[in-house]
């Protein structure tokens, strides 16, 4: 009976720690080209998507990053790329910016584990985008 | 203060301790268990109150406890999902502005994997500092 005890206390500290943690943002920046580039590394959630949808043969994840949602307006680097969000998950503010250019600004609402691909930005060989998901 | 007996003496120690020499006899025993039980019964019987019920069952408030938790876990749970967008609605955009020039704004949702894409084609970034 202790057990059982045990493990619904342990169960119940699990849920109010996963409730305090919050929701989070995963960025990850990907180039893409036109010759396959062997395999799919850490895209392999988006990877359907993006060879379906895409006129682009290769995909390769370049680097990411998380941060926990609402967001607060920090500024993740990523390459030569810098991304800053603030707002809440369904109201969510991006800037992408390469250097001290302004690629673009946008408002989105998003979806947990739906991802929102924006990208377009040219780089020699191909292009380059960013791939945002939000995870419960 | 008592001394402690040699191992040979418990024997004899024993049996001057026996009990059968203060056995009563069955009609004696009988005879003050009538003469007591009146008394008996009338006291108010806590202890056989307490004692009666499903509630007094061991362990049920545990489980009772245990079913509380895990309903609420799973309400939690519940809800948690259903305000993360575990409904089927699409990421959507609210607003773009383009810093660069460009040709054109594509938003593309993909059903199948309910992602969605926004794709900003012909930049140009000779402009950039």
């Amino acid at each position: 009976m202790k057990k059982t005890s045990a493990l619904f206390a342990t169960i119940l500290l699990v849920s109010a720690l996963s409730a305090v943690a919050g929701p989070t943002l995963s960025i990850r920046l990907v180039a893409a080209t036109k010759q396959a580039a062997g395999g799919t590394r850490g895209l392999s959630d988006v990877a359907p998507v993006l060879e379906q949808n895409l006129p682009f043969s290769g995909f390769r994840h370049v680097a990411s990053t998380t941060m926990s949602l609402p967001a607060t307006g920090q500024t993740k680097k990523l390459n030569s790329y810098t991304v800053t969000c603030s707002g809440p998950q369904h109201d969510l503010a991006i800037v992408v910016r390469r250097g001290r250019k302004r690629l673009l600004s946008t408002k989105v609402s998003l979806q947990a584990n739906k991802p929102l691909i924006v990208g377009g930005f040219p780089v020699e060989g191909g292009k380059m985008m960013l791939i945002f998901l939000a995870k419960p | 203060m008592r001394r402690a007996q040699p191992w040979r003496k418990v024997r004899a120690a024993f049996g001057t301790l026996a009990v059968r020499d203060r056995i009563r006899d069955a009609d004696a025993f009988w005879h003050e268990f009538r003469s007591r039980a009146p008394a008996r019964a009338a006291e108010p019987d806590t202890v056989r109150r307490t004692a009666a019920g499903p509630w007094s069952r061991p362990g049920i408030w545990r489980w009772a406890l245990a079913g509380a938790c895990g309903m609420l876990v799973a309400a939690w749970v519940t809800l948690r999902l259903f305000l993360m967008g575990a409904v089927s609605e699409p990421n959507t955009i609210k607003s773009l502005d383009v810093g660069v020039s460009h040709s054109a704004v594509l938003i593309l949702n993909d059903e199948p994997s309910q992602s969605t894409i926004l794709w900003v084609a012909g930049m140009e970034m000779r402009d950039q500092t």
